[in-house]
């Protein structure tokens, strides 16, 4: 499903290069749950952006669902996530003044699909993430949680085989975290693969992830 | 030169599009000099965003470009009180510095933005852009006639004259002058070739739906079918739209009193050249096969043909005679 | 696009409500003002236009070292002998310069216009104020128009009016009657007396005449006959209505061409402020597009959108205005505009101007309003539609 191969990410700031990532090879299965573990720094962003398409590796190559995403053109890079990757970021990314709804259905709006069909997906999507009944809501108006709802809506919507989620309970109390978990529990049922990055100890002790793969300075250093 | 609102309007809208390309035609440079797809720089990723900008302004030019040429048709014509003699916009253009090869120009341009935004569509399926080059060296040419656009537009209007006495259709159009002083312009004379070429035209469109390698020529003759094709509109088509065996002017039958027909006319014979062109551009500079423009092609050639019959045999049925 | 895209298009306009406010009322500000001018000019112009469609075909003159002298009247019959000429008509009338220092500018011209009383004259109106006020005429009154009546009682004259010939002689006319409802606002200043008089206050002799005036029924001769006139005087000025028409056209066309040229240098400043708008954007606009991109769409998705958002604006802007524009000039008459383009002595009374405006005005002005102002915002646009979509979500 997803393969990284020997990839390095380099970045230039005031003319000082440095790894985000270095030499990093990782293999998931179809339907794995993944969890990418690490400090702040340790590289865990970049990879899961270099495996939502939104950023580029400097060196080595990337497969997802077998299209390559190594240096591709950014229309195409926006077409492989419009399809194949749902993206739950780390502070949601939620366009405020609009509704939930509105929120949910975005990705889908560039498409050839018709309103009507858009708009049915949805509403299945707003319903496995639990957050159908706020639809008329402005996402201003919403807490923590029901955001994150609405972010997991979003990310499904398209219903992409990839599901990957950066620090997702990093604005969670304990309690919304176990609900997130629990979510994630009922989208790997649906066969579709998961990668989280988090720090957060209590991802660590769940029972969600088949694997936990360490990173640290960019490099993966444990694989569990 | 005459100032009124619309030239002025028309000459600030042009030269606002012309600085739009000459900002893109800058980028462009810019591309052609550093471009290395393979590069993970920050001047690469800013060569691609530029790309995305050169492409949108070709899109915006075709279709304001377009519209101002229609609206040039207009402000000629609107300019004929101003001329002395001048009863349609043959006269004015007759009294202008470069006023019909402007108009050509134009015509070409409009062609050449379509088979650019061809190329950048054909370029963008692929993943690593491999028509960048070509694409903007292409418009870089683009950017150059552009150039040259604009100094026509400017001396064109700098140079109306009220006091020039100028010749009106019947004589700038007479079917007494011969081209380049041997072919005549003879009605039936024109008709005649028109026919031969549409013919051997829609051979080779025939011959390039089953052979590719027939598409270059079908391209490259489509511009002499277009040529000829305007030829028959003025000297064989013209007269009869006016019933009027004199009266063979390009101008007039896109007024109103005959219904805007010229229009239609026009837009159906470009349309078919059009699409004769790209797919012969297409083949021979995209590397790309398909069917599809050849049979636009034929279809918009025979819909233009069916209307010029329309008119010629028309005439003859509803009065027993030709003109 | 499509039109998923556009109705976001149309709600973001409506979210981003205070920003798009200003741009949109400054819009309708500069457009109206370009439009109800370009509306006046082009009514005027053709209000003229009508008026001039009543004049003669052919008026002679006659010069002098290139100056304009009275015509010798025994000329009328070598014209009328002119083939295609149905009437030849001397005319007798001249500007009387009336000075008093409570008047504007210490002084108005007013035309005089003298009429025979025996003879028809070329213009309808003329013809049929000479039937209608004969007796008055006939006992050497003067008619004269409201405003002219206004304008010489400021001189403290009522009943009548003193005229001075060119040899100081003192012609005293009583007023006959005021003239309303003379056709046409040229006719205000207008004095109106029988023709012997006004040859005594302009000094024209029995045989001559101010000008001649044609009458040619078939236009298509017209040109020849000026030749002919010109071979047969070589000291004589032809004016045909032609030439007034032109002249008249470039006038106008000048004026408004002149007035859109300095329009578009001024508004240039208006211009840079919307480019400056449109280039600035709030964190939560650039927030908001790197979202939509990181989400999975493509640049020229956010471009259509952004685009679809300036285009609806300015078309919607170039509409009110449009509908503020022709109110102004068919409801309110075009204060202020209509001096710009047509002012005359202050004898110029408030006349009704005739809205007189073709779809082919209206498209040819939005088609370049919408090129310019969407040629400068398009760069803008692009600027923002390209954030890296990977920075924004971090």
């Amino acid at each position: 499903m997803i393969k990284v191969d020997n990839v390095t990410k380099t970045y230039e700031v005031n003319k000082i290069s440095f790894n985000a990532l270095e030499g990093v090879n990782l293999n998931v299965n179809r339907g794995e749950a993944l969890l990418l573990r690490g400090h702040s720094g340790s590289g865990k962003s970049t990879l899961l952006s270099i495996l939502g398409g939104l950023l580029k590796p400097t060196l080595g190559k990337v497969e997802v669902n077998g299209i390559s995403l190594g240096k591709i053109p950014d229309d195409h890079a926006a077409l492989f996530r419009r399809a194949h990757v749902g993206f739950i970021f780390q502070k949601y990314n939620l366009i405020s003044d609009i509704l939930v709804f509105d929120n949910v259905i975005a990705p889908l709006l560039p498409t050839d699909i018709s309103f009507k069909e858009c708009a049915l997906k949805a509403n299945t999507a707003m319903k496995i993430a639990n957050i159908f009944h706020k639809k008329d809501q402005k996402v201003l108006t919403l807490s923590g949680g029901e955001q994150q709802r609405v972010a997991i809506a979003r990310a499904l919507v398209h219903e992409p085989l990839v599901l990957l989620a950066d620090e997702p309970s990093a604005n969670l109390d304990p309690n919304l975290t176990k609900d997130f978990l629990n979510e994630m529990e009922k989208i790997k049922k649906m066969g579709k693969t998961i990668v989280i990055a988090s720090h957060d100890e209590i991802l660590f002790n769940s029972s969600l992830f088949d694997r936990v793969i360490t990173l640290e300075k960019g490099k993966i250093c444990d694989f569990n | 030169m005459i100032l009124t609102s619309a030239t002025v309007g028309y000459l600030g809208a042009q030269s606002a599009l012309y600085a739009l390309a000459l900002v893109s035609g800058v980028k462009a440079w810019q591309i052609l000099r550093t471009w290395d797809f393979n590069k993970s720089t920050k001047e690469q990723y800013a060569n691609e965003k530029n790309a995305y900008l050169v492409s949108t302004v070709i899109i915006f030019l075709l279709f304001f470009k377009a519209l101002l040429a229609i609206f040039l048709i207009y402000l000629i014509d609107s300019l004929t009180p101003f001329i002395r003699a001048a009863m349609c916009g043959v006269g004015v253009l007759n009294a202008t510095i470069l006023g019909w090869e402007l108009i050509f120009l134009k015509m070409a341009l409009i062609a050449l933005f379509g088979l650019w935004l061809k190329s950048d569509l054909k370029d963008k399926e692929a993943l690593d852009y491999p028509l960048i080059k070509f694409k903007f060296r292409f418009f870089l040419i683009i950017l150059f006639l552009m150039s040259i656009e604009l100094l026509f537009d400017y001396i064109m209007i700098f140079s109306l004259e009220t006091q020039k006495v100028v010749s009106c259709c019947s004589v700038t159009f007479s079917a007494q002058n011969e081209l380049a002083g041997f072919i005549s312009l003879e009605r039936s004379f024109v008709g005649v070739v028109f026919f031969i070429t549409a013919l051997f035209y829609l051979l080779l469109g025939v011959a390039s739906f089953f052979y590719k390698k027939a598409q270059p020529f079908f391209g490259v003759f489509a511009i002499f079918y277009l040529i000829v094709g305007l030829f028959f509109v003025v000297y064989t088509v013209s007269p009869y739209v006016y019933e009027l065996p004199t009266h063979t002017c390009p101008f007039c039958i896109i007024q109103k009193e005959y219904f805007y027909i010229g229009y239609l006319f026009y837009l159906f014979l470009f349309m078919s050249g059009f699409y004769g062109i790209k797919r012969g551009f297409s083949k021979l500079f995209l590397k790309e096969n398909g069917k599809k423009d050849i049979i636009l092609s034929l279809i918009f050639g025979l819909i233009f043909i069916a209307l010029s019959l329309l008119y010629t045999f028309g005439y003859y049925i509803k009065n027993g005679v030709w003109l | 696009m499509n039109s998923k895209l556009f109705n976001y298009a149309l709600n973001s306009i409506w979210r981003k409500k205070t920003k798009n406010s200003i741009l949109f009322f400054g819009l309708i500000f500069s457009l109206t003002l370009l439009i109800s001018s370009l509306f006046t000019a082009y009514s005027l112009k053709n209000m003229l236009l009508l008026n001039i469609e009543a004049m003669p075909e052919i008026t002679v003159q006659k010069t002098s070292g290139g100056r304009l002298e009275n015509i010798p009247v025994d000329r009328v019959w070598d014209l009328a002998d002119i083939p295609g000429v149905q009437s030849v008509t001397p005319r007798v009338w001249g500007y009387y310069f009336f000075t008093h220092r409570r008047l504007q500018n210490d002084g108005v011209n007013f035309t005089l216009v003298g009429l025979d009383l025996y003879k028809d004259e070329y213009k309808k109106s003329l013809k049929e104020l000479t039937y209608a006020r004969f007796n008055s005429l006939e006992d050497g009154e003067l008619l004269l128009g409201k405003r002219a009546l206004e304008t010489i009682k400021r001189g403290y004259f009522e009943d009548f009016f003193d005229f001075y010939t060119p040899n100081k002689e003192q012609i005293r006319v009583p007023i006959g009657a005021v003239v309303d409802g003379l056709e046409g606002f040229e006719d205000s200043g207008m004095m109106i007396l029988p023709q012997d008089i006004v040859r005594k206050i302009l000094g024209v002799d029995e045989e001559e005449a101010t000008d001649i005036v044609l009458h040619i029924p078939n236009a298509d001769e017209v040109d020849t006959i000026k030749d002919k006139i010109s071979q047969m005087y070589p000291d004589s000025r032809v004016i045909t209505k032609e030439d007034l028409i032109s002249a008249y056209n470039a006038l106008f066309d000048f004026k408004s061409g002149l007035f859109l040229a300095l329009f578009l240098s001024s508004s240039f400043a208006l211009f840079l402020l919307i480019f400056e708008k449109s280039s600035g954007l709030g964190a939560a606009e650039k927030q908001e597009i790197g979202i939509l991109r990181a989400i999975g769409w493509k640049i020229s998705d956010v471009i259509s959108v952004k685009f679809a958002e300036h285009a609806v604006l300015v078309l919607m802007a170039f509409a009110f205005s449009t509908i503020i524009s022709y109110i102004y000039l068919f409801i309110f008459n075009a204060p202020i505009l209509r001096e710009l383009f047509y002012s005359k002595n202050e004898l110029t009374p408030p006349f009704h101007i005739v809205p007189h405006v073709s779809i082919a005005l209206v498209f040819g002005i939005g088609l370049l309003v919408a090129v310019l102002y969407l040629a400068l915002v398009l760069i803008p646009i692009w600027r923002s539609s390209i954030i890296d979509p990977s920075e924004s979500v971090r």
